[in-house]
């Protein structure tokens, strides 16, 4: 590689990723931003959406391993009524499962809050999502910021760029070159926040 | 390269990641069998889809056909039928059709089966003794069959370790990559 980066350990070592895999790319930019949050801002995690679609996930799989099981100990005839309701279960879980994530989960992947050591500025939220279509290079990174004074006011800001911009060559992730552009959105976000009011 | 790509993606998933990439590979495998159940609700075979094995039932059926078999109570067995039945102490069903049938008005029948390729009927496979079936040893009947479809279960059967190799390599792709 011809990046040189200092590599204390391995967290710290760039983020390398194959350069055509659509995948990959969101998911190195998604975390590239999370650590950006957690790390340079200070924002603590907030886990409450991923935890939802844990629970689902959870619940549909022990259903369905409840229904194993008991069909293994009472052989089928018997079993019929429970494989009947943890089957149909399973399924409405699994409705539930995709209405959550398309609807509620809307591809944010994080969800922070900033708490002030002082304890005097109110608790700001941050909520970020982002899009990146399947044979598309445009990355577009949408952050919903809350003051924490007014409840009611939103400000979103917008970042949508060729993921040319981040990756070098050989599918290196140009961590500062990224986080700098994230920066400047949640600087903007902040003060147009303040402008509101 | 690709793989190690993985690695690194491995690497950087934190905890409630790795947790949903686990419950992910659970719900791919919880789908295949809740559909699985579901069919056997409602057919009402302990066995709905079966792979014919041998040659016993030409030019109708061949190995490696798929049978869809439904065992319904309500409609009665009768001679002409093609019935997959298992014998007791066997683990291995077989598809032959109905020959002859005895029954009483209780709706108690006894049957006797024969494959359309065989010389003579199964009385020589039957339990020693044992002359006729009766429904508790039947799977199910024959509805619909798909062509070819089954030698797939024949070849994962004949080499068991190429079965436990692919579906190694299944899991370990699914469990490990990231979608999101």
């Amino acid at each position: 590689m011809s990046n040189t980066v200092p590599t204390d350990d391995a967290s710290e070592k760039p983020i390398k990723i194959n350069k055509w895999e659509t995948n990959a790319l969101k998911n190195a930019l998604d975390d590239a931003c999370k650590k950006y949050f957690k790390e340079a801002l200070n924002f603590t995690e907030d886990y409450k959406l991923m935890d939802g679609r844990l629970y689902i996930s959870l619940i549909a799989c022990l259903f369905s391993g409840f229904g194993l099981i008991y069909d293994w100990l009472n052989p089928f005839p018997k079993s019929r009524s429970t494989l009947i309701i943890c089957v149909i279960a399973y399924f409405i879980l699994m409705g539930i499962l995709t209405v959550y994530m398309q609807f509620i989960e809307r591809g944010r992947f994080y969800a922070g809050k900033l708490v002030d050591k002082t304890g005097i500025d109110p608790i700001s939220r941050c909520t970020i999502s982002s899009k990146l279509k399947k044979y598309d290079d445009k990355y577009d990174l949408t952050l919903e910021y809350n003051d924490g004074t007014n409840k009611a006011t939103n400000s979103l800001q917008n970042i949508s760029k060729s993921v040319g911009n981040y990756f070098d060559e050989n599918g290196v992730l140009c961590y500062d070159r990224f986080t700098s552009d994230v920066k400047k959105m949640y600087d903007q976000a902040r003060t147009s926040e303040r402008k509101v009011k | 390269m690709e793989i190690f790509s993985f690695v690194d993606d491995v690497k950087r998933m934190d905890k409630r990641q790795a947790i949903y990439q686990v419950l992910n590979f659970g719900m791919i495998i919880s789908t295949a069998l809740m559909i699985w159940k579901g069919l056997m609700v409602m057919t009402g075979s302990e066995s709905p889809i079966v792979v014919v094995l041998s040659g016993s039932m030409e030019p109708a059926f061949h190995r490696g056909d798929l049978l869809l078999l439904t065992n319904y109570e309500e409609e009665p067995i009768r001679a002409g039928d093609i019935v997959v039945f298992r014998i007791e102490g066997r683990d291995i069903p077989i598809v032959h059709r109905v020959l002859k049938i005895h029954e009483k008005n209780d709706s108690y029948v006894k049957f006797l089966t024969k494959g359309d390729n065989n010389q003579v009927d199964d009385r020589g496979l039957y339990s020693p003794g044992q002359l006729w079936l009766e429904k508790k040893d039947v799977i199910g009947r024959a509805r619909g069959f798909l062509p070819y479809i089954g030698m797939v279960t024949i070849l994962m059967n004949d080499y068991p370790q190429l079965k436990y190799f692919v579906l190694a390599v299944l899991g370990f792709f699914v469990l490990v990559h990231r979608e999101n």
